[in-house]
Parts: structure tokens; sequence; C-alpha cells
């Protein structure tokens, strides 16, 4: 028991997003023509995820294991630039951090890290994004897809 | 630094020189980092030079930045070693700190001797560069306009209060480099206090009429009223002992402080408004960001906008760049030169102003910006970031309330 405590490795967010790539791409919303690029540098912070698609809608998600209040607030920053803002977290939400995503816009994904399983648990609100600002925002996508899937 | 009102300066970078050269005469003048007039000599001579050499050409100094000296370099960069060698001292690089005792007279000779001369010999720096900026300057400037350093700074190191075996070492190097420049009146002595509290004892051990004052750290932004009014305090009282003073480093309660004797203010181009002794592994300029003049502050540029389209009073800006149009629109340069533009116009407007009025002024901003800021129909939770955003406007007000005698 012991043993198995010590192997396992400490578990990082990086972990969330294979299942959430393989759930996009099952749900059709992350297609072979879309960019998507990891740690994308925007305005000074990193979003963990950003997903631009063909047709030009912008998504960022944010990942977290727990501890989801001070995420939720980097979130809602991403609503000025992004169409679609989400939290993707390990656990479940308490029910004061769920309204708050609610009235911020932000959408919530739950990954299982035991099984894999994802799930949306909230839907985003589809923001209003200034022409420039989403201008920039795809050149600064496109400059950063060498990371794309 | 102490013939204007209240003295601007920018902190030279290599890639601020369209934003310094566009805005030549909205500022007063130019400190270029020793560290950068080493690395890129040539380049930065050339631009400097050229500048200098116009007729609206801004007054400029070189920061010796000498403190890197202090503190072990592991990780030494390409600059840092240029600056040792030109200071004719290479194992100033070293990966362990060393002490005072390591600046033995022979050392702070060898530094002083090279220091006054790449001083003296400034004016020659461009080498072949100058026709090169000369063309980009747009302006018939020739190699014989070119100005001197307007000051000489010579190095100096971070202290406490006297004892402190550094400010001896400090006051060494000052008199040495003095002694090597023929005291032609253009040395600065400056002061560089490890603490708010170290500042005002080391203004009083030097006997000088005019210093640049640099306290290691001191953020604004952050720091409690407590503190900052201590140092507004040893800026009053230096200028009652005839010492005026300029600081290195300052943001939005530099300019506050003209009135109690601060003579002017130095600050990096979007960024830059402090600075710590303790040199970081990896530094840089931050991204863009943008000057938001009701807060006295930057803030993210998506952050600006939020504000702006929430309630465009919150964020607006009738700057030559702005225009009234929202902060997105604003490309890198222009965000530079926003921040530029919008501090000189602080100058302007918060000079005529007492102590009591700049508390009230502060203090009426604040309010309009919560009041709007809570009629908007921004959710609760980004309502309390805006809010901690500002809160250092009330500090402000309460530092300088604190000076009243």
């Amino acid at each position: 028991m012991t043993e198995a405590l010590h192997s396992t490795p400490t578990r990082s967010e990086s972990e969330l997003v294979e299942p959430l790539i393989c759930w996009l791409r099952a749900r059709r919303q992350l297609r072979d023509d879309a960019l998507l690029v990891e740690e994308f540098p925007w305005h000074g912070r990193r979003v963990d995820l950003a997903l631009l698609t063909a047709s030009g809608v912008s998504s960022a998600y944010e990942l977290k294991l727990a501890h989801n209040r001070r995420v939720i607030e980097q979130s809602y920053l991403n609503t000025v630039s992004f169409d679609r803002t989400y939290l993707v977290t390990a656990t479940r939400l308490m029910e004061p951090l769920f309204k708050q995503a609610a009235t911020l816009g932000v959408g919530i994904i739950h990954v299982s890290l035991s099984t894999g399983r994802v799930s949306q648990l909230l839907a985003s609100r589809r923001a209003t994004i200034h022409p420039e600002l989403r201008r920039k925002l795809r050149q600064a996508l496109v400059r950063r897809d060498g990371a794309s899937v | 630094m102490f013939e204007n009102r209240f003295a601007h300066f920018l902190s030279y970078g290599a890639t601020d020189q369209r934003t310094v050269r566009e805005l030549a005469g909205d500022y007063n003048g130019l400190l270029v980092p020793g560290t950068v007039a080493a690395f890129q000599r040539e380049g930065t001579g050339g631009f400097v030079l050229t500048l200098s050499a116009t007729t609206e050409g801004p007054q400029y100094a070189i920061d010796p930045r000498f403190p890197l000296f202090q503190q072990a370099l592991t990780r030494p960069k390409r600059s840092h070693v240029a600056l040792a060698e030109l200071l004719g001292v290479p194992e100033l690089v070293r990966p362990t700190d060393p002490s005072p005792a390591d600046f033995t007279d022979d050392i702070i000779e060898t530094v002083a001797r090279n220091w006054a001369t790449f001083n003296g010999d400034y004016q020659a720096a461009a080498g072949s560069k100058f026709e090169k900026y000369a063309r980009r300057l747009g302006q018939d400037v020739r190699p014989h306009d070119a100005k001197a350093p307007s000051y000489v700074m010579p190095p100096y190191l971070v202290a406490g209060p006297p004892p402190d075996p550094w400010w001896d070492v400090s006051q060494r190097l000052y008199e040495a480099t003095s002694n090597a420049l023929n005291d032609d009146g253009r040395c600065v002595r400056v002061i560089a206090a490890r603490n708010v509290g170290a500042l005002a004892p080391l203004t009083l051990a030097v006997s000088e009429n005019r210093a640049a004052i640099w306290v290691s750290g001191l953020e604004e932004l952050t720091r409690p009223a407590s503190d900052l009014t201590e140092y507004a305090l040893a800026i009053r009282e230096s200028k009652q002992r005839n010492l005026q003073v300029f600081a290195l480093y300052g943001g939005f309660f530099s300019i506050m402080l003209q009135n109690l004797g601060l003579s002017g203010s130095s600050h990096g181009i979007g960024y830059g408004e402090y600075r710590n002794w303790i040199e970081l592994p990896e530094s840089g300029p931050p991204p863009a960001r943008y000057y938001l003049p009701h807060l006295h502050r930057y803030v993210q540029a998506d952050e600006a906008a939020r504000l702006y389209f929430t309630d465009r009073r919150l964020a607006e800006c009738e700057c030559a760049e702005c225009n009234g149009e929202p902060p997105v629109g604003l490309d890198y340069h222009a965000l530079m030169r926003h921040s530029v533009r919008c501090r000189a116009r602080e100058i302007a407007e918060w000079r005529d102003l007492g102590t009591p009025e700049m508390v009230e002024r502060l203090g009426r901003e604040w309010a309009a910006f919560l009041a709007i800021l809570h009629g908007s129909d921004l959710p609760e939770v980004a309502i309390a970031r805006y809010e901690r955003l500002g809160s250092h406007m009330s500090t402000w007000a309460t530092a300088l309330e604190n000076t009243a005698p």
C-alpha cells in the first residue's frame, strides 16, 4: 500500500488535456482544421488551452484540478476576448462557485481522472467580442500555432 | 533632473526607440542603463547621441546599475559581462555574493576611472552608427552637435543606514569618480536605499545639494500608506536641508511628491515604476499593458477593454493615441506612447496642486470611478476585482494626508 502511494506521480493539470481533447473531438468541436494552442500567452497571462475553429469561433479553457475560485476570475477575463470560456476541473464545484461561474458566463467541464469521463456541467455563454479584439486574438493564435494538434 | 519644475525622465530600452523618438518634447530626459550602453554600445550611442544633437534633444544620463555587482550572478547576461568589462574589472561578475571588503581601493579606482572615461568620451560612442540613426531620425544632425551626458552618475551600491559598510563602498566610488571627472559639476550621487527606512539616514549622510534616490522595491501600488508617508517625509526633509532629490524610479505617487520637494522621477516605458536591487534570473519587459489614467496604473489591455465596454467613462482617454476610442485598438507602440502621454499630462495637471488638493482630487476620482462601477451591470465578483485594482487610490490619499505637519 505504502509503495503504491509513493509510486503515484503528482497529479498535474496537464492530465486534463488529453481527455478534454478527445471529448472535444468526439463532439466535433475540435476538427483537423482548427487551431489549438496550449499555454497561449495573452495580455500578460497564459490561457491553458485556446481553440480557434475554422469558422472563427474562439474558446478558452482554463484547467484546474481543484481550488477553482481564482481560476473562475481568470476565466472571466477571457470572456472579453474569447467567444466561449470554460473552466475544466477534476473536482465538483461547490454551489456558490457554480453560481458565480453561471453569472460570469463561464462554462464548466468536469473531467474524472479515474475514469477519463468528461462532462459539461454548465454551458458557456457566448460573449460579444469587439472586432478589433477578435482580429488581434486570431492573429496571435495563428502566430502561436506551433502547438496545434 | 533638477532644472525643470518636475523633470520627467524615461528609462531607455532598445525596444523603446520609436516611442522615445516620436515623443521627444513630451518628456525631459532619458536614463540609459549602463548595461545597455555597454552591451549595445554603438547602437545605443547612435540613438541617444543623434537625439541629443537635435534642437529639442532631451537630457540624458547613464545609470551605472552597479548594484548588479553587489550580488552573485550565477547566470550572467551578456550585458552584465559587457558592463564589467567596460569598467575594467571583469571579475565583478561572480557566482558568489561579494562582501564590501572585496571592493579594494584598486578596484574602486579602476571602476571610477573607466566610468569617468566612458562618460567623458560618450559623444564618440556612436562610431559608424551615427549616420544610420540620423537617417532614422529624419533630421540633419551632425556628430559634432551630439551632447555629452547631462549628468554623470557614479557607480553606487544599495545600502542600509550608515555605518553599513556598503554605504562606505558607495561613498568611495562616488569620491573616486568625482575626482576622475575633475569635479566638473555633472556628478550626481545616487542614494540607493535597501528599504524605505534607510532613505532618510542616508540623505543625512551626504553633503551635496542634489542627488538621485532609489528605494529598492518601493512599489507604489502595493506598499502600505506608512511606507509611502515615510518616503515622502524623507524627501521633504531633504528639501528642507537644501538637498534636491530626483527619483530614479517612480510612478504616479512620485508626481504627487513634487510640492514636497521631489524634483522629478523616471520610469520605464510601459512598465518599470519601481525596481528591486536583486537581479531576476530572467527579466525583460512584461507584455504591453494599458495605462488606465483613471486609476493611475497599468492594467491588462483586455481588462481595460472590459471596463470601457461596460461604461466608457471607466477607461476612456482623450490622448492623441486613444482619441476616445476603445483601448483594444492600440498596437504595441501606441500603448507605449499612450502611457508616456498620460504621465506627461498627469505631471502638467497635478503640478499646481497643494497636498490637500491632491488628497481631495484622489478621493474624488476614486469615488467617481466606484460610483460608475457600482451603477454598472458588472457582476459582483468583477466589481470586487476592480475595487482591488484601485485600492491604492485611498492608500495614496492616506499616505499624503499623513505628511501634514
